[in-house]
């Protein structure tokens, strides 16, 4: 167990550094990134003193050592549009977009679920084949054409929710919906099939065969043997929800890291597209590290090795 | 497979007609759809008061015809969906049958390479390349391939590693077979299958994904239509003309919908325990 929990540490840190040296080479791919820092007009002899001062003269490795090393005390790098360290400008932005992803993602478990463990047991039903249906449906629209149309049926003709902005809980409706859909196909189709695999074994069988009642062999004996693929799903999910805010956020205008790394990247401002791209990976890998432990407690037959 | 299963018949049809439409979009749309008329601007759409027969699904706030710029949107649509499924497909299925069939420190290395991908938030990262080469058709196609290989190379992979054992390949290669000749001739085909269902799917999310980054103003340069930029530009408009923003979001949906449906009958048919 402490090996395979080191290995699995190790692992992680190894794939946050190999995400570090893309991040860093973003930059360099703009060409020049002194440039970045100066008017159009510059002058050369200015362009030069600033390359020097800025270290853009060194080698390469010995950049991407100082970048690794400032990274790794917290500072990434500072935004030239806010006038702040890029760190401090994104940390400003994240509770918006934890707010707007963690209730997407409760919203997306309340409804996909049932579905999944409906459409499962009732195999075949009208009800399955209404969910199957909305499973297409939902992976099937574009996010923020979902969103749009919300915003002109509950927003422009009834009047009903504010169209965008954060605040109140009637800000939050919109965009966590527009968000939680398709999430909500994905994981209510992942529930469906896992259900169905379970649902065949001799175990659930011989449960029903010995007089259970049905809904207690699907809540005590299916859906814990379920849940393991379910469980790796969210964790994945929530990496991809927390980058897929990007849409969601623009549409609506919300406050969150999303929206920020758009208008960062249209105004140049890479240290704070770094500082994102760094951030949202870290709380990725870390994500998936803790679902790779939560496997082991919800089923101790996992091999870890 | 049941043929007569309701939707594949009308998927099928949607498909086909969203591909005639793109490639032959100069013959089919009614009118130009560059041509700016500041005087018809803003037209409602036939069905609606004040609609005419001339711009079937109105006009936008230049006064192009909708139903034209729709038609040409499905170019780009048909355009990028094909190119990147091809390119990403020929690189995944390269990866996977490389690191099935040889394992070892190849099938390590690749595998890593495809965490760190799957550990970064693909949208932030495509959209800063884009904004760093700058939006073109070439550009979003790499960057949309480059998000693709991932899922080709995981199903390539996992069906070599099983296929790599059965008794066929070690006959192959006890008859003196090359790596080669057992890779072109015993397992590519045994993995055509599974490739076609992902490249359907996947055609239908690289649709999505293009229409995003075209939302966001990252896709292919104005004046070519887009989807998705028709959309990004009628959400202004949306509460004087509805129509600017609901049409592109339709035509993406549907033919969205559609090649998901066929996708899922093909999976149906030629695979059914792939799960994509």
């Amino acid at each position: 167990m402490h090996v395979w929990l080191l290995k699995r540490i190790a692992y992680s840190l190894l794939t946050l550094l190999a995400i570090s040296v893309i991040v860093f080479s973003l930059v360099r791919l703009t060409g020049d990134p002194v440039l970045l820092f100066l008017p159009p007009d510059a002058p050369t002899a200015e362009v030069d003193r600033l390359r020097r001062a800025l270290g853009f003269e060194d080698p390469l490795p010995v950049q991407y050592a100082r970048f690794l090393r400032s990274a790794l005390a917290g500072d990434v790098g500072f935004s030239l549009k806010h006038q702040e360290p890029a760190l401090r400008v994104v940390l400003d932005r994240l509770p918006a977009t934890l707010e707007l992803a963690t209730a997407a993602m409760l919203l997306t478990l309340a409804i996909a679920l049932p579905a999944g463990i409906v459409s499962a047991v009732r195999r075949n039903s009208w009800l399955d084949r209404l969910v199957m249906a909305g499973v297409v449906v939902g992976q099937s629209m574009p996010t923020y054409w979902i969103g749009i149309m919300l915003i002109l049926l509950l927003s422009v003709w009834a009047r009903l929710l504010p169209p965008f902005g954060r605040g109140t809980l009637a800000h939050l409706v919109m965009p966590s919906v527009t968000l939680a859909l398709f999430f909500t196909a994905r994981i209510a189709r992942l529930t469906r099939s896992g259900m169905l695999n379970v649902l065949r074994t001799d175990y659930v069988r011989t449960a029903r065969a010995k007089g259970l009642a049905m809904p207690v062999v699907v809540l005590k004996h299916a859906l814990r043997n379920a849940a393991l693929p379910i469980v790796t799903i969210v964790g994945i999910e929530f990496g991809t929800l927390l980058g897929g805010t990007v849409i969601t956020e623009t549409v609506f205008a919300w406050p969150g890291l999303g929206r920020l790394a758009v208008d960062a990247i249209f105004a140049r401002d890479y240290p704070v597209v770094q500082t994102i791209v760094l951030l949202v990976s870290t709380l990725f890998v870390s994500i998936n590290l803790v679902v790779d432990l939560l496997y082991r407690v919800i089923d101790p037959r996992v091999e870890l090795a | 497979m049941n043929v007569r299963r309701p939707g594949l018949g009308l998927a099928t049809l949607v498909v086909l007609a969203v591909v005639a439409a793109g490639l032959s979009a100069p013959a089919v749309a009614p009118l130009d759809p560059a041509e700016q008329n500041v005087i018809d601007r803003l037209a409602p759409p036939v069905f609606m008061e004040g609609g005419t027969r001339e711009h079937w699904l109105g006009t936008d706030h230049l006064g192009r015809d909708v139903l034209s710029r729709l038609i040409y949107g499905a170019r780009v649509a048909v355009i990028v969906g094909i190119t990147t499924v091809i390119v990403s497909g020929i690189v995944g299925l390269g990866v996977g049958l490389a690191a099935g069939y040889f394992g070892g420190w190849t099938d390590t290395l690749f595998m890593r390479l495809l965490d760190v991908q799957l550990s970064m938030p693909f949208m932030l990262l495509a959209l800063t390349i884009i904004g760093i080469l700058g939006p073109s058709l070439r550009n979003i196609v790499i960057v949309l391939a480059l998000t693709g290989w991932v899922v080709y190379a995981r199903v390539v992979r996992a069906e070599i590693l099983s296929l790599r054992t059965r008794e066929f390949v070690a006959a192959c290669r006890s008859l003196g077979g090359s790596d080669a000749r057992i890779i072109l001739t015993h397992l590519l085909p045994n993995v055509r299958s599974s490739v076609m269902v992902v490249s359907t799917v996947e055609v239908a999310r690289m649709m999505l994904l293009e229409s995003a980054l075209s939302f966001l103003g990252l896709g292919v340069r104005p004046p070519t239509p887009s989807w998705g930029a028709m959309l990004a530009d009628g959400r202004i408009y949306l509460t004087s003309a509805w129509w600017l923003a609901a049409f592109p979001g339709l035509a993406i949906s549907v033919t969205v919908l559609a090649v998901n449906t066929v996708g899922d009958r093909l999976r149906d048919y030629l695979d059914p325990e792939l799960e994509v």
